[in-house]
């Protein structure tokens, strides 16, 4: 039988947002990406958070060049990349560079492009995207293939990634959202959030959303967050890090978009 | 009257002449130093009968007054060739010789036109753009012929689909261009997503296999209220094809009108359901 070209999967690549901030995006992101790596998964995690870079803070990491040097000096955005585990990358963002965060059209299609071509030989790319509803956020978001929500059960979280959500459908004609419920008390409350954003994303919007999960609130997330370690790797055993772990496998499950010419 | 035997060349000639109220017609073969004499009667004005005679016979009677055509062979010949190469140049330079649809600059002038249009018509016009998804892979898992059957089938397709008015060019390599004069944003939308639907829906013959193709397309309008250049038209539905590829291909991508815009602000009846939930949440 004649082995299709297209059997190698191209990256999926995931867009990890919010709208609001401070509800746990980027320390999510960095988990997943452990999570992922530690299941022989390759693993780039781009921080989309262009201006105020924040992926290397959380996971202590001394940057010297960043995603800036690819727009302004066209450096090939693979030397940048930095190797944190086996199987994890990171591709900086600069810090305190309000150009970055407002990129032109032309500037943002260079870089889409230029990505595309570092990304062949990884099996996810995970986008640390900014916080709020700004040009960068949406186009990070309309480059990736799927769109995870993180949302804290406090309602200025859930109204701003509702409106996040809405901008994303409207707009762009989005309409696959993974919700993911952060810093929830317990079961119940992460599988109450999820419902009641359902309700309202299908009755308004008639959008219907998927459930990622639910991570708890854990003390082994704040001590991570202060030592700049993944919580994963301090306390691989915590409640965080196995809600985690359930989610990395739930996105390894996740059907890939690729349309494959048949071979016979 | 002798009528000779036309030859090829001349029914070329023959049967514009024989469309004109000639009295007489007198054709001879080349054998003759004569080609061929007109004569034709009183009251037909000679530049009734057009550029061609006047291109053949320089000296001419314009009044109505009985006249003959003297027509030297060379003559006669040389402007049949020039007509059917300017013809031939004509189709070349507009059309794509694989797929039959207009080529990139032939497109170029008719946007340029039908944007124009607009200004005079005040209705939209819409651009699809339109991109065979995986095309690369196509190309390298099957070879190029099939890569060239692959975009003739979908060159067909959309053929198929669009009205008469409504104008297809192969815009590059893979990539296919549609304008639609008179046609807003949903109706293009229809249009576009119809043709994602045919290509999915059939099977094409590459080689021996029966594979499956899709398109990722981006729709943008021209309207009155807001004209546009050309190249801003088509930057803005290649924004959206770029959008289609982006959210996984085999799709319609298209930016809502700016009153559509507002349609993006939560309202309050949202805000009120949303805020209902955070009582919901807090009785946990």
């Amino acid at each position: 039988m004649k082995k299709s070209k297209l059997e190698n999967h191209p990256p999926m690549i995931l867009s990890i947002t919010s709208g609001k901030g401070g509800v746990g995006k980027t320390s999510f992101a960095v988990n997943l990406a452990v999570a992922l790596s530690q299941k022989s998964r390759k693993v780039l995690l781009i921080d989309g958070d262009l201006g105020l870079a924040n992926v290397d803070v959380v996971l202590g990491l001394n940057v010297r060049s960043t995603i800036q040097e690819t727009i302004e000096n066209g450096a090939d955005p693979a030397t940048l990349m930095v190797k944190v585990a086996p199987g994890f990358f990171v591709l900086p963002a600069s810090s305190g560079v309000p150009e970055m965060a407002s990129l032109s059209l032309e500037e943002q299609a260079f870089l889409t492009g230029t990505l595309e071509r570092i990304i062949d030989g990884f099996d996810y790319v995970l986008v640390d995207t900014a916080a709020g509803i700004g040009e960068s956020v949406l186009w990070l978001n309309t480059w990736a293939q799927e769109t995870i929500i993180v949302l804290s059960p406090d309602p200025t979280s859930m109204t701003d990634a509702y409106a996040l959500i809405k901008v994303l459908h409207a707009r762009y004609g989005r309409d696959r959202f993974q919700l993911l419920v952060n810093s929830v008390k317990g079961k119940k409350e992460g599988e109450e959030v999820f419902a009641n954003m359902a309700t309202v994303l299908y009755r308004f919007l008639k959008v219907t959303p998927q459930s990622l999960g639910y991570i708890p609130q854990d003390s082994a997330v704040v001590r991570g967050i202060r030592s700049q370690k993944p919580f994963l790797e301090m306390q691989p055993d915590s409640h965080a890090s196995k809600a985690v772990i359930g989610i990395a496998e739930k996105i390894m499950h996740l059907p890939r978009r690729v349309t494959a010419v048949l071979a016979p | 009257m002798k009528k000779g035997q036309s030859n090829g060349l001349w029914q070329t000639i023959e049967k514009d002449l024989r469309s004109y109220p000639v009295d007489k017609l007198w054709l001879a073969d080349e054998s003759n130093d004569k080609l061929g004499v007109l004569l034709f009667g009183e009251g037909i004005a000679a530049g009734r009968l057009g550029p061609l005679l006047s291109d053949l016979a320089p000296d001419f009677l314009s009044s109505g007054r009985p006249a003959k055509v003297i027509c030297v062979p060379e003559v006669v010949r040389r402007v049949c060739e020039m007509r059917d190469e300017l013809e031939r140049w004509k189709r070349l330079s507009s059309i794509d010789p694989l797929t039959g649809l207009a080529n990139f600059r032939h497109f170029r002038e008719m946007l340029v036109a039908e944007l124009d249009r607009v200004l005079r018509t005040k209705l939209p016009c819409a651009l699809v753009m339109i991109d065979i998804d995986h095309f690369k892979a196509i190309n390298d898992t099957h070879g190029h012929e099939n890569g060239n059957q692959a975009l003739k089938f979908v060159a067909n397709v959309i053929k198929d689909q669009i009205r008469k008015i409504d104008f297809a060019a192969r815009y590059g390599g893979e990539e296919f261009a549609v304008i639609l004069p008179g046609t807003h944003l949903g109706k293009a939308v229809e249009v576009a997503k119809r043709l994602c639907a045919v290509v999915r829906d059939s099977v094409v013959q590459l080689d021996a296999v029966a594979a499956r193709l899709t398109v990722s397309a981006g729709v943008a309008v021209c309207k009155a209220d807001e004209i546009v250049s050309p190249e801003l038209l088509i930057q803005r539905a290649d924004e959206q094809l770029y959008c289609a590829k982006k959210q996984g291909r085999d799709r319609v991508c298209f930016r809502p009108s700016p009153q559509k815009e507002e349609l993006c602000q939560v309202t309050v009846e949202e805000r009120t359901h949303l805020f209902r939930l955070r009582d919901a949440v807090h009785r946990v």
